[in-house]
């Protein structure tokens, strides 16, 4: 981030009206974390291909699938030609085609891609490049590390016919992590994670009806709940994953039982300054964060989305749906307005402002600490702070043009 | 009061419970009627008078010739009645009747409740009993297989990631014969709308989804179907009273709709998905209400034409007659926003007997079609009310806005020799509107 453009306060990136005349069709507008690129796909003769700021790729398509651009600004999709699928990363298209990918996946640094892929009539993970030495009957949903080295998949390693109950009672379902699945089978198994120094991985498993586990590198926990949702690793050896008992929902950490029991409890996570903080509800429609287990006195009637953290952890904010307006509450103090919709709040480095993007009534604008800021749009993309916290960055639709914006805090303010 | 049936095997049951022992019969029961039966069983249990007030509004009941076992009262004093009185101390036998009785003779339509003046949730106490089955595993062995499914896939075919986005993506082309440019966005961020499909739409009825689109597309709405699992909104284990899926499957409609952060989730025509999706998962989870709305495609299609997003250039002239959905009619009270639907639709409508909120229920429902081809035959016979029903109307068409009462009146017409088609609103619409000059290809 410190290396963008924060000193031009306005850069018309393309004209998109110029677009329309040009293609028979444009869909898919993504705008580059930087909010230099807009691309979008568009329908060119020859198929289909990308558009980037004006500018369109060579290779043509029938189909473009799952197009990103990346943290570092590659544009990647997965993309049907003659009746195979493969990827294809600024304008250069792997060599290697399979029957079907989908779930396109990049780390955080861009370092690595990866997707399921079926071949024939077996699935797995193709990362980097590289297929999987093991395929398997089935393989759904992608895990990936966070320095992008490793890959994992749920994978279904009996294939009982349909019907035989019995069967599938039994557990046909594991991870497998790079291609190896684990040496157990479960009735279900979800919310995987990979550790922060991605060594291991957690998974919450359903063993019976009523029995459910964590299960870590394929050992399950002694503890077993009545149910349970996704674990997350707090740092490399202590895992957290909301459990129902017979008193209600709480935090487990390591099997045992951590926190108070609560109507509903999930969306757990680790502040930076290492505390917890998760959505609750204290009782039928009345949401909330608990953070270390004490919720906040203000409930939200609809819900409330996974919780948010300023750089020292000292600010918690989440989206919270409230009398069916959606809004954002800091700290447990709800913003005064409800908007139609709202995107990613981002609170400043020294978390004393939080900008988000909203809509009401089809309008686009931006809202800084609950209010409204007077410019409104015809599209709008997520702000972001500078790094010093001075400066809000965003990329817009006006006029017809996709317009790169860089605004003072005080500008901002007015 | 005699117990008389033809015997029935199905594996789900009568193999489960080979592996069963008493003790864990007696685990299921006192975890079920102490732990998760709130005071509405104690309730419900002292305040029934006997009075019998509900016995002629069950269909079984009609349909069997008053035979008293198929009475509502009947099938509680049968089942939870009967655990009560034995405190808990109940056999294999008695399990396998219970299970009989309350999941194919009774289809938790409801239409009990209103007659029993102290508003008595009979489907409720049968619910029990099923949950009770659950937690022993005596579930019919096609529920539980979609059970099965849904609990890892999401989905109620054990259908793979792959197979959901490779059939959304053909449907689409071949719409596009039909409305030029036509799109099914799949995974698109933002979209106003969350569009949710029968698993059965994704391999055997192709055509609905793809005439949903049609109409999503002519009505020019924003929309998107999911990328990711949750994109079935069937419930399949709401039937078995399997409530840790059930509530997992709409929990991952809503994180689903959370994180394209559409404004709303709309779904076709579906009883119990409807009824899981607004109420019983949803409570299971905590919420009240929906967290963002639910939309029923009846709904849907309401607001379309009202809105006039959607104009039909021509109506239907034969005898249409109207079937109304339990779980969205009885329990949601969309039974005028249904006959404003028809009524654009067809020129001759005649109602069944009784009609609405008071109609019979298909006989399909609550899982009884889902429980598979061995209750076929009870699933017949208890449909004959119905059967008598349409037959008096006279119709050509039945109007169907669920897949259970669509498939399952589909069967009755067979069985019955009825001589109607049923048709979803989805088609008819899809076949009757007017499709703009310039979207034609």
């Amino acid at each position: 981030m410190t290396s963008w453009d924060w000193d031009t306060k306005e850069k018309v990136i393309s004209n998109l009206k110029e677009w329309k005349e040009k293609f028979n069709s444009s869909e898919e507008i993504l705008v580059s974390p930087d909010f230099e690129k807009i691309v979008a796909i568009v329908k060119v003769q020859e198929g289909k291909t990308f558009c980037i700021n004006g500018e369109t790729w060579n290779n043509t398509f029938e189909r473009i699938c799952f197009p990103q651009i990346t943290p570092l600004g590659s544009v990647i999709c997965l993309a049907l030609r003659n009746y195979e699928w493969t990827l294809a990363k600024d304008d250069t298209v792997m060599e290697e085609t399979f029957d079907y990918a989908w779930n396109l996946k990049t780390d955080k640094e861009s370092k690595s891609i990866a997707f399921n892929i079926k071949k024939g009539d077996s699935y797995g993970v193709c990362l980097d490049g590289k297929i999987w030495d093991t395929l398997f009957f089935d393989a759904r949903d992608l895990i990936l590390s966070d320095d992008g080295k490793h890959a994992a998949s749920y994978v279904r390693v009996e294939n009982p016919p349909l019907l035989d109950i019995f069967s599938f009672k039994k557990g046909v379902w594991t991870i497998a992590a790079d291609g190896n699945p684990w040496d157990k089978n479960f009735i279900s198994i979800y919310g995987a994670c990979f550790s922060p120094d991605n060594k291991k991985i957690a998974a919450s498993v359903r063993l019976s009806q009523q029995e459910f586990t964590v299960a870590i590198d394929g050992k399950t926990w002694d503890e077993i709940f009545l149910n349970a949702w996704e674990p997350i690793f707090l740092d490399n050896d202590n895992v957290a994953v909301p459990v129902k008992r017979e008193k209600g929902w709480t935090l487990a950490i390591n099997g045992k039982v951590s926190w108070p029991y609560f109507t509903q409890l999930w969306h757990q996570r680790v502040s930076p300054d290492g505390r917890i903080a998760a959505v609750v509800a204290t009782e039928f429609g009345k949401w909330t964060v608990a953070l270390d287990g004490n919720p906040w006195k203000e409930t939200f009637s609809h819900c409330v989305l996974p919780p948010f953290f300023s750089a020292d952890g000292k600010k918690i904010g989440a989206v919270i749906r409230n009398r069916n307006t959606w809004s954002v509450a800091i700290n447990g103090k709800p913003w005064d307005r409800g908007f139609d919709r709202i995107w990613s709040p981002q609170l400043s480095p020294d978390g004393n402002y939080c900008i988000a993007k909203a809509e009401k009534e089809g309008t686009y604008f931006l809202v800084l600490n609950g209010k409204i800021v007077k410019e409104t749009f015809d599209m709008l993309w997520e702000p972001k702070f500078s790094p010093d916290g001075d400066k809000i960055l965003f990329g817009c639709i006006k006029n017809g043009k996709y317009i790169r914006k860089v605004l003072s805090l005080s500008e901002v303010l007015k | 009061m005699e117990f008389k049936r033809k015997p029935i095997t199905d594996i789900g049951i009568d193999e489960t419970l080979k592996g069963v022992d008493e003790k864990k019969i007696k685990r299921a029961i006192d975890w079920v009627l102490n732990r998760e039966a709130s005071a509405r069983l104690k309730v419900f249990v002292e305040t029934c008078m006997r009075c019998g007030m509900c016995t002629t509004s069950c269909h079984h009941y009609l349909s069997h010739e008053k035979d008293p076992t198929y009475a509502p009262a009947g099938k509680v004093k049968q089942t939870i009645w009967d655990i009560l009185n034995k405190k808990g101390k109940v056999t294999k036998e008695d399990i396998k009747k219970y299970a009989r009785i309350v999941f194919s003779e009774c289809n938790l339509c409801r239409r009990c409740v209103q007659f029993c003046p102290f508003g008595i949730d009979i489907a409720y106490l049968l619910s029990l009993v099923r949950r009770i089955c659950c937690l022993i595993g005596a579930v019919p062995q096609y529920i539980q297989d979609q059970a099965l499914s849904h609990m890892q896939t999401t989905n109620m075919l054990w259908f793979r990631q792959d197979e959901w986005l490779d059939t959304v993506q053909w449907l689409e082309d071949e719409l596009k014969a039909e409305i030029k440019d036509a799109k099914i966005p799949i995974g698109r961020k933002n979209a106003e709308v969350l569009y949710l499909a029968h698993g059965l739409e994704a391999k055997y009825m192709t055509g609905l989804l793809t005439n949903m689109a049609k109409i999503m597309n002519v009505a020019k709405i924003d929309w998107t179907v999911p990328d990711t699992d949750g994109w079935d909104y069937t419930n399949k284990a709401f039937y078995a009273c399997d409530f840790e899926t059930m509530g997992k499957i709409v929990r991952t409609h809503y994180e689903v709709a959370f994180r394209l952060n559409v404004k709303k989730i709309v779904m076709g025509e579906c009883g119990h998905a409807y009824r899981t999706g607004i109420y019983e998962g949803v409570r299971y989870l905590g919420w009240k209400e929906s967290p963002i709305p639910y939309i029923h495609g009846v709904q849907f299609f309401y607001e379309l034409l009202k809105e006039g997003r959607i104009k039909i250039a021509k109506k239907i002239e034969e005898i249409v007659t109207i079937q109304d959905p339990c779980n969205i009619v009885r329990y949601r009270g969309m039974g005028k926003m249904l006959r404003y639907i028809v009524s654009k639709l067809c020129e001759n409508i005649v109602e069944m007997t009784p009609k609405d909120d008071h109609n019979y229920c298909c006989s399909a429902g609550g899982g009884m079609i889902d429980a598979g081809p061995v209750w076929k035959s009870a699933r017949m016979e208890g449909g004959k009310i119905k059967a008598e029903q349409i037959k008096n109307t006279g119709a050509k068409i039945v109007i169907a806005a669920c897949h259970t009462c669509h498939k399952g009146i589909e069967d009755l017409n067979e069985y019955y020799k009825l001589g109607v088609h049923v048709k979803f609103l989805t088609d008819l619409i899809a076949e009757l509107m007017e499709i703009p000059e310039e979207m034609k290809p």
